[in-house]
């Protein structure tokens, strides 16, 4: 019994322990803070800060430097965010914060800028930063790819005869000023505010313009540049039916930089200008150039001075110069001024053939002053011509062409009616001969050996074969109708070819031979000679006289059969004679010797044609 | 720890075979003042460290403490089992409009162990008595940090952690008996025995630091103990004249 309560004090013992486990210790009390909620919001100022307008235009790394002021609570933080990102925050009421502009994309972005304050109340919320006052403002970020269209921004234009240039306004509150620095070769520099500027000194010549930002941190940053190449007044050469030279300039459009045109000739290939006219007046841009002949090559130069140019000095003065170089005084009839022009060969009362360029053959109507026929190769890059003959009577032509450097026969009224043959087992590999040319086809082919081959150009077969011991053999010129030849061996002679024989009709010294011969051009059977000062038109057969009177020119030019005439030559003088008594026509003043390589002039209807690509009208 | 179970399973077993004595069994409750000056300094650390303002309300204030206990009584001399369970705590605290912290610490202890009591004279039937208890402490303390601000709750949390000491008590007794019962008013010191800091127990290797000082925090359990207690003996015996 007594154990058993002894169990049962155990059990209450523990039950005890246990209840009283439920009387543990715990904390009740709480400590009201002292706050005020109700506290009205400060008056923030902005001490410091440049960003006035409400779009910021960034072309570079910007620092924004900031400052405020509160009126009561204190200024917990500031905070700049673009486009929803945290990008600077201090807890401070001043610093300085930068827009980096790599950092962005070009375009529209949004800048926030948030100033903190304490709410003033003193809270656990305010304590924590999780309670107070926020003011915000918003400005349009525009991040500007400037760079992309740097040589582009500046535009130019022309008013009142000013070179006016404008240029991308930069929009940045940090502007401070436009630099404008103008070279060509001297520099200049212009500080300007504007946009724009108007360059009282620039009369065309060749420029570059190049602009930069100042801004108030004293970035320089590229904002622009313009090359103007040169836009001087160009020159232009013309001549009259009456054969006056002109030269015309378009007029300048900086007509207002400008004090004086000068117009300089030169007749020795540019070595050296004479100042031929001079003006004040931009609206006088012709000039007649008396000093110029048919025939020679001039050079123009029209020097434009400025009114006030530091760039105007003696070693930029063809910076302001327009030039017309190496002109031929004369209307021209080859493609292009300059141009070479080989072996002129009249083919009828009009028209002429020759080798423009080296692979042209044209033919000219004198009287339409135009190409009236053409025909190149087409076949191979090393299409050029080479040694055009034409019959006496001008219908038919031999070339070389094509790539193989064969002989066409062609109409020279129809080039397209030809006939080419590889004649280099006659003439070899690299000797490019004339091939004088009859009407029936029969050419004369100089052998690289010692004599030459009659040669039958339409059947493509040798007829004969002519040489001379000890003495080189050529085929100088045969007849329009085949029968006769002219040739040179011992001799010059004038020989019938009859049944394959050359039967000598007549014979001249070869180391003087007659100051000019050839095949009658309207009459096959006919030779035309002048020797002793005696110009005489003979019969082939039996070389008797169809008619004969004096000339004594220095030299026969050319004869123009097909109109009656003919083309002398005496020192300053070209002279247009009858071919029926050599009386004078037409007595053309000349400073050239036409009788000089590459001066050459011939006679076609009423013109006078220059191997320099000119024509001269014969007045009538 | 082996050897002190051993002696409180014998002094609980023993009794069972004993039919001479007279059992005593009953239960102390009073108040009791706590130290706790580490955990005092730890309090403080963290009125300052917190960015708003805040005060200390409750630290460590006395407390009950509970001590049922069943004593072997041969002639003057009680001696058994005895349990005792104290408890007191702490709060940091801050309210306002826009929110509330408090910081918590709750420390209790569970001690079992022995007590004895030694009747010394007895005048006009009030008995006085000296006594003294050793017991093994168990101590648990509990941290508990809750903060909500504009109706959020920010931080809500509890960390646990517990200390093993012992402690020594003496105390003197004044009992009367009132028909069966013993009501007695009871005085004593308690007496920390060991110093040991606390451990977290999530993880026991983690202990308690002061974070200025970096020393662990330990349970300082010192401090007066004064009660009531109420007790009865069984079997109740025969009056018989008790010689002094």
């Amino acid at each position: 019994m007594t154990g058993k309560n002894y169990i049962i004090a155990l059990f209450v013992l523990f039950l005890i322990a246990f209840l009283s486990n439920s009387c543990e210790y715990e904390p009740h009390k709480v400590f009201y803070r002292a706050v005020y909620e109700d506290v009205p919001p400060p008056e923030v100022q902005v001490v410091e800060m440049f960003i006035e307008s409400d779009t910021v235009f960034l072309y570079s790394d910007k620092k924004i430097r900031f400052k405020f002021v509160s009126s009561d609570q204190e200024i917990e933080a500031v905070r700049f965010v673009i486009d929803d990102v945290e990008k600077y925050i201090v807890s401070s009421n001043t610093g300085i914060f930068t827009l980096v502009y790599n950092s962005l994309t070009y375009g529209i972005h949004t800048l926030d800028l948030e100033v903190y304050t304490a709410k003033g109340s003193g809270s656990i919320a305010e304590q924590l930063g999780l309670e107070g006052y926020v003011f915000t403002k918003t400005w349009v970020l525009d991040v500007v790819d400037y760079m992309g269209n740097i040589n582009n921004t500046i535009t130019s234009t022309v008013k009142n005869g000013l070179l006016n240039l404008t240029w991308a306004r930069y929009r940045g509150s940090d502007f401070s000023e436009y630099i404008l620095n103008k070279s060509g070769y001297s520099a200049e520099i212009i500080k300007l505010s504007s946009n724009h500027y108007i360059d009282s000194s620039y009369v065309g010549e060749f420029a570059m313009y190049d602009v930069k930002v100042s801004t108030a941190d004293g970035l320089l940053l590229p904002w622009g540049n313009l090359l103007l190449g040169g836009d001087l007044p160009r020159l232009y050469f013309s001549v009259s039916d009456n054969n006056l030279y002109t030269v015309k300039w378009s007029r300048s459009k900086y007509f207002g930089a400008i004090d004086t045109f000068k117009m300089n000739i030169s007749n020795d290939f540019r070595s050296s200008y004479s100042t031929y006219y001079t003006t004040g007046n931009p609206e006088d841009t012709v000039c007649n150039i008396s000093p110029a002949y048919f025939g020679d090559i001039i050079s123009l130069k029209l020097r434009v001075i400025p009114k006030n140019s530091i760039q105007y000095n003696p070693e930029n003065y063809y910076l302001f110069e327009s030039y017309l170089s190496d002109i031929r005084p004369g209307f021209q009839f080859s493609m292009v001024n300059g141009q070479v022009i080989q072996d002129i060969r009249q083919v009828s009362k009009d028209e002429f053939l020759c080798i423009a360029g080296y692979n042209n053959l044209i033919k000219y109507s004198v009287s339409q002053r135009r190409i009236s026929g053409h025909y190149y190769f087409t076949d191979c890059l090393d299409n050029e011509i080479y040694s055009l003959s034409a019959s006496a009577s001008g219908r038919f032509l031999t070339i070389y062409g094509n790539c193989n450097k064969d002989v066409m026969l062609a109409n020279s009224g129809n080039f397209n009616n030809n006939n080419v043959r590889d004649l280099k087992s006659l003439i070899g590999d690299f000797y490019l001969p004339y091939i004088p040319v009859s009407d029936s086809g029969t050419v004369l082919v100089d052998s690289i050996n010692k004599g030459f081959f009659l040669y039958d150009h339409p059947a493509g077969s040798v007829l004969t074969y002519y040489q001379k011991e000890n003495f080189k053999t050529s085929g100088l010129a045969i007849s329009a109708n085949g029968k006769y030849i002219i040739l040179k061996d011992d001799s010059l002679r004038l020989v019938q070819y009859s049944d394959s024989q050359f039967i000598n009709i007549r014979s001249f010294s070869r180391d003087s031979p007659p100051a000019f011969f050839e095949f009658h051009g309207e009459f096959p059977d006919r030779l035309v000679i002048w020797e002793e000062n005696e110009f005489s038109v003979k019969q082939c057969a039996d070389f008797s006289d169809v008619y004969r009177f004096g000339l004594i020119d220095s030299r026969i030019l050319d004869i123009d059969y097909f109109n009656n005439r003919m083309l002398t030559w005496s020192a300053g003088h070209l002279f247009v004679r009858s071919l029926n008594d050599g009386t004078l026509i037409n007595d053309i003043p000349l400073i050239i010797d036409p009788t000089s390589d590459g001066k050459a002039c011939y006679l076609v209807n009423n013109a006078i044609v220059s191997i320099n690509g000119v024509l001269y009208f014969i007045e009538e | 720890m082996k050897q002190i179970f051993y002696i409180l399973l014998l002094v609980l077993i023993l009794p069972l075979n004993g039919n001479s004595q007279q059992f005593e069994t009953g239960i102390e409750s009073g108040v009791g003042t706590y130290i706790m000056e580490e955990l005092k300094e730890f309090n403080d650390i963290m009125t300052y460290t917190l960015p708003f303002d805040t005060k200390i309300v409750e630290n460590f204030p006395m407390y009950f403490f509970h001590r049922p206990y069943i004593y072997l009584k041969i002639r003057n001399i009680s001696f058994g089992p005895i349990y005792t369970f104290q408890s007191t705590g702490s709060r940091i605290s801050a309210k306002d409009y826009s929110g509330e912290y408090r910081f918590d610490m709750i420390i209790n202890s569970h001690s079992p162990g022995i007590g004895s009591e030694v009747s010394l004279i007895k005048l006009y039937n009030i008995k006085f008595s000296v006594s003294s208890a050793f017991a093994v402490m168990f101590s648990n303390l509990r941290f508990k940090e809750y903060m909500e601000v504009l109706e959020d709750v920010m931080v809500k949390e509890a960390y646990d952690f517990r200390s093993v000491n012992m402690f020594y008590e003496p105390g003197v007794k004044f009992s009367y008996p009132v028909q069966f019962l013993n009501i007695g008013i009871n005085a004593a010191y308690l007496f920390q025995i060991g110093n040991k800091s606390f451990y977290s127990v999530d993880n026991k290797e983690a202990g308690l630091i002061n974070p200025e000082s970096g020393e662990p925090v330990k349970p300082r359990w010192s401090g007066f103990r004064a009660g009531l207690s109420v007790s009865f003996c069984f079997p109740q015996s025969q009056k018989v004249p008790v010689n002094y």
